[in-house]
């Protein structure tokens, strides 16, 4: 069986959507490179085609496949995140787990990445929104059943379930906008 | 003059010997003068007997196939493209999916001389409900149907409610005048029996004779009451005689279950009609189509390795349309310079390492070639692949996975109305809005809205709006088609 990494639906062998939420289980027959610049260019050559960048949404191979990304995550992986409105960067260091959110009055569980100074209210940010794990070499987010949801590449994933990140993917946290950067 | 003996058995030029023996074994047993007294004239059997000794006999039919034109000899000008998931089945222990998209475009240069006339038979309900403007809308339609007909074409209009009759018996559409007024004339009352429409439109597609290429469009708006299955049977035999059907519903009421059953074993669709734009559009392509056909009534009899079991066919293209799961599949016509997309998905049962291949489904598709004198043809078509030891994990062709992305958000409309009918209106409500999800990520912004508001709707009042259900089922539907015909530009 395949587990649909988006809503952990199991699906037969050979599956190449998932039935219950119609998440894309395979990688396209094309070349999936890590880069920015080499996913532009794939999704362009795409959506000429008629079709939009839903195949790109979802890249993570389903958990029962080896996984073989060359450039998945290496080995001392370092997160940053870079915010699309201001332009900043935000390093990740020294955890394993961060949980994003931001700062209100009277809040007794304060979030790792604090986003308050950036408008994250006015952009539907939750004090306590998503967490980023780095686990085995991978990076998961995990939407911790915030108000607005979260989006990865505009395709909302399910809250309180980890779903896999490659570098350069889109964080929304509400319309709020990020990158996910992987370093060595 | 040549007799055509392979179209009086009904086989292809390239039938086995097995073949028309089975052939002539069918045939006789329904016109032999001993089981049937009433054929007082055994011409036809003389016919089949006949052909039977020809064909039968390998000299004579080596002799008998040089005198045939050589156009009849070469069979269908057809190259058929072929598309599996994966190049090898996995051997393990659990059951797996198999997607085959099968591509068939005519290779033929497009001769529209040859191309045959078309009969068209408007079967319209007049019912109650029909009155004011939906039944303006169709007439309207309808006149611009005759106006689109070249000269040779005939068209035969029926009109139904409780019982049916005939409005305008099999005519030239040049021998018509643009405002007839026999059309104008179809008043509104009664209710709506499918089934009466359906056998008079019948009846007047055999009387203007098999020359042509004949179809039927049936416009309705109500659910027809108790005559389904006759419907379907006679949809059946009908598809045989060479007879499609496409279906047009009007409204939120008509049975769209039953008229996908009944158009898509007669080889043609069925479609939601909001407006008149859509009704007209839709009869434009038709025409068209019909009227540059190159094979008609493709019928894919197949069979498959015991493990293997056909779950699911889809035309992609062009009329989009489920396929039942018969023995035989119908799949519908191939039209000059339009490719005909059909999608299968097969079930696999876990596999020993015994078997090194698999056949998902080997067999042949025949087809009516009408151009340059009506006669079969048949395509071999050999669906089958290797077993390799352990899973297999490699991409599938990006042609079927654009194909399949699409036919995904198809398949999650059907989940939802078998969730509404289930009463799970939960679990219906938040597959509506995943669907909206990948719509709106699609581009597809005002059905993505559409979808939200029937989800909300869904939510409050543990229903369907009127309408809603099958805006989404024939919008996710319509969706499907850019996906194979932009590739070929």
């Amino acid at each position: 069986m395949i587990d649909c990494p988006n809503c952990h639906h199991q699906e037969m062998v050979g599956s190449l959507f998932c039935s219950e939420c119609g998440a894309k289980l395979v990688t396209a027959d094309l070349p999936t490179t890590q880069n920015i610049s080499a996913m532009g260019a794939t999704g362009q050559s795409i959506s000429a085609r008629g079709v939009d960048t839903l195949s790109f949404q979802i890249r993570a191979k389903p958990a029962s496949h080896h996984v073989t990304e060359p450039r998945a995550a290496p080995h001392d992986v370092a997160l940053s995140l870079r915010l699309m409105e201001s332009g900043k960067g935000i390093e990740l260091t020294g955890q394993t787990e961060f949980t994003i959110g931001r700062v209100a009055e009277g809040q007794l569980i304060l979030p790792d990445v604090d986003l308050s100074e950036f408008q994250a209210y006015g952009q539907g940010v939750s004090r306590l929104h998503a967490t980023l794990k780095v686990n085995n070499q991978r990076v998961f987010i995990t939407d911790l059943g915030s108000s607005n949801g979260t989006r990865i590449n505009g395709q909302k994933i399910m809250p309180n379930i980890d779903f896999p990140l490659n570098h350069g993917d889109m964080i929304a946290l509400g319309k709020f906008k990020m990158q996910i950067l992987f370093h060595k | 003059m040549n007799i055509d003996y392979y179209a009086i058995l009904g086989v292809a030029y390239n039938a086995t010997p097995e073949e028309i023996k089975q052939a002539y074994f069918q045939l006789a047993r329904q016109y032999h003068p001993d089981v049937n007294p009433e054929m007082a004239d055994s011409e036809e059997f003389l016919a089949i007997q006949q052909a039977h000794d020809i064909l039968s006999n390998p000299s004579r039919r080596r002799e008998y196939d040089l005198s045939l034109p050589p156009e009849w000899r070469t069979g269908a000008e057809i190259s058929l493209n072929i598309k599996y998931s994966r190049s090898v089945i996995g051997a393990i222990d659990e059951p797996q999916l198999m997607y085959v998209l099968l591509d068939a475009f005519c290779t033929a240069n497009i001769d529209e001389k040859a191309s045959p006339p078309c009969h068209f038979c408007l079967i319209l309900d007049r019912s109650t409900s029909m009155q004011g403007a939906r039944m303006d809308m169709v007439k309207a339609s309808a006149f611009k149907l005759i106006q689109q007909l070249r000269p040779k074409d005939l068209i035969s209009v029926v009109a139904f409610s409780d019982r049916a009759e005939v409005v305008i018996p099999p005519s030239r559409a040049a021998d018509l005048s643009k405002s007839d007024a026999r059309l104008n004339l179809i008043a509104c009352s009664g209710g709506t029996e499918i089934l009466q429409g359906l056998l008079l439109g019948v009846e007047q597609l055999r009387q203007g004779g098999s020359a042509f290429t004949r179809h039927i469009i049936l416009l309705t708006d109500g659910d027809t009451y108790g005559d389904g299955q006759h419907c379907l049977e006679l949809a059946q035999t009908a598809a045989q005689t060479g007879i499609s059907i496409s279906v047009l519903g009007i409204g939120p009421d008509w049975n769209d279950e039953l008229m996908d059953a009944l158009s898509s074993r007669a080889g043609g669709n069925a479609m939601f009609i909001s407006s008149t734009r859509d009704l007209d559009q839709y009869i434009h392509r038709k025409v068209n189509d019909l009227g540059s056909i190159y094979a008609r009534g493709l019928q894919f009899q197949f069979t498959s390795s015991p493990e293997v079991q056909l779950r699911y066919a889809f035309r992609m293209n062009p009329d989009t349309a489920p396929l039942p799961l018969f023995d035989t599949l119908p799949l519908g016509d191939i039209v000059y310079q339009k490719n005909l997309g059909i999608l299968l998905e097969f079930l696999i049962q876990p596999l020993n390492a015994h078997s090194d291949r698999i056949t998902l489904a080997r067999g042949a598709i025949s087809m009516d070639l009408p151009g340059g004198g009506e006669h079969k043809a048949r395509l071999m078509v050999d669906l089958a692949r290797d077993v390799q030891v352990g899973q297999v994990d490699e991409s599938p062709p990006a042609v079927l996975i654009e194909a399949l992305s699409r036919l995904t958000l198809y398949r999650m409309q059907e989940k939802v109305q078998q969730e509404v009918k289930a009463g799970e209106y939960d679990h219906a409500t938040r597959r509506l809005q995943n669907l909206a999800t990948h719509l709106l990520a699609q581009g597809e912004k005002e059905l993505a809205h559409t979808v939200l508001l029937e989800a909300e709707h869904l939510q409050r009042s543990q229903n369907f709006s009127s309408e809603g259900d099958k805006r989404i089922k024939y919008g996710t539907r319509a969706f499907l088609l850019p996906a194979i015909t932009e590739q070929h530009l």
